[in-house]
């Protein structure tokens, strides 16, 4: 009879929401904010989470879809490479921030469907309810994201490296 | 490269590669959801007081509260419409004959007794809401109206009681 609070395990989701907001607005500051706002939100519109209509974590991606997306906090948001990429490799961590880098030239829509998939780690299905797509849709989506971001990591290294990598279209 | 061609080991690289949030980042939001407390929303209220409502409803019909209440209800409406039924047929009866039939709007006991021979009173509103088990007597100057046994005892032990109206 009691409803089921979507914030009782927080950990596991601050982690996923943050993955998704940095993979869409690069590791660091904004994604922070993004990720404490979310749960800013959800804390407030906890009573109205319905687990009929999905997930905690699929609700609480909804709503860091729309802090990301709300006009108050979008000023020009870049999306900065991951720290280091310009220094060098830290700590043996090169293929993470290799594909984190590949990850940031990618096009804003293929850069959802990673952070929805990768960062929030949704599956095909949760991620065709929050775009509005069909499944079908979305598995073929991330196949070619997935093969982009192949090509984008087999390519020499020939990307500018001016400190900043090249902005996503 | 560094990554195998295989779909699942690069989508386990990719999962693996996500960004990690700071660690105080983690424990400040837990903390701030944890300090606050789970309120319980008014549809739940409302869900709750349904239930017990129910629980309620089926305790008191297993004890055979429903169907004292419905009795009780339908004794009450009978009573209502027998009254209401005797008001208009006394009214009818003064409206269509108010002079030639004075005998049926007020009669006398020795009439009632002639018509109906055990003091029953036809006219008589305790007729109609008790039932033809009563019986008007005579006591003591007072009429009164009284289950057939009742009556009988009283005008075995009250030798001045009467049956009919006094």
């Amino acid at each position: 009879m009691g409803r089921r609070d979507p914030l009782a395990e927080p950990a596991p989701l601050i982690r996923r929401v943050y993955a998704y907001a940095a993979y869409r607005l690069g590791h660091g500051p904004d994604a922070e904010d993004v990720t404490s706002e979310t749960f800013e939100r959800a804390l407030r519109y906890r009573d109205s989470y319905d687990p009929a209509r999905g997930e905690p974590a699929a609700w609480l991606i909804g709503i860091a879809r729309r802090v990301i997306d709300d006009p108050r906090r979008r000023r020009e948001l870049p999306v900065d490479a991951p720290e280091g990429v310009a220094e060098g490799p830290e700590e043996g961590s090169a293929d993470r921030l290799d594909l984190q880098a590949a990850v940031a030239l990618l096009s804003t829509g293929d850069r959802e469907l990673v952070a929805l998939r990768y960062g929030a780690d949704l599956s095909a299905r949760q991620i065709a309810r929050v775009l509005g797509m069909k499944t079908n849709a979305v598995e073929v989506a991330l196949h070619r994201v997935r093969t982009r971001l192949r090509e984008a990591l087999d390519a020499p290294a020939a990307e500018p490296d001016d400190g900043k990598r090249a902005r996503a279209v | 490269m560094r990554f195998r061609k295989d779909e699942d080991g690069f989508e386990g690289l990719l999962r693996d590669a996500r960004p990690e949030p700071p660690a105080e980042l983690v424990s400040e939001i837990a903390r701030r959801l944890q300090a606050s407390p789970v309120r319980r929303s008014p549809r739940l209220r409302l869900g709750l007081a349904a239930g017990l409502t129910s629980a309620l409803l089926v305790v008191f019909a297993s004890v055979g509260g429903v169907g004292y209440a419905a009795a009780a209800a339908s004794k009450a409406a009978t009573a209502v419409s027998h009254a209401a039924g005797s008001d208009s047929r006394k009214s009818d009866a003064s409206h269509t004959a108010p002079a030639a039939n004075s005998n049926t709007a007020a009669p006398s006991s020795s009439t009632l007794q002639q018509q109906n021979g055990n003091g029953h009173d036809p006219h008589d509103p305790g007729h109609h809401q008790y039932g033809h088990d009563r019986v008007t007597i005579c006591h003591r100057g007072h009429t009164l109206v009284l289950p057939q046994r009742a009556a009988q005892a009283h005008l075995a032990r009250h030798s001045r009681d009467t049956a009919g109206r006094c």
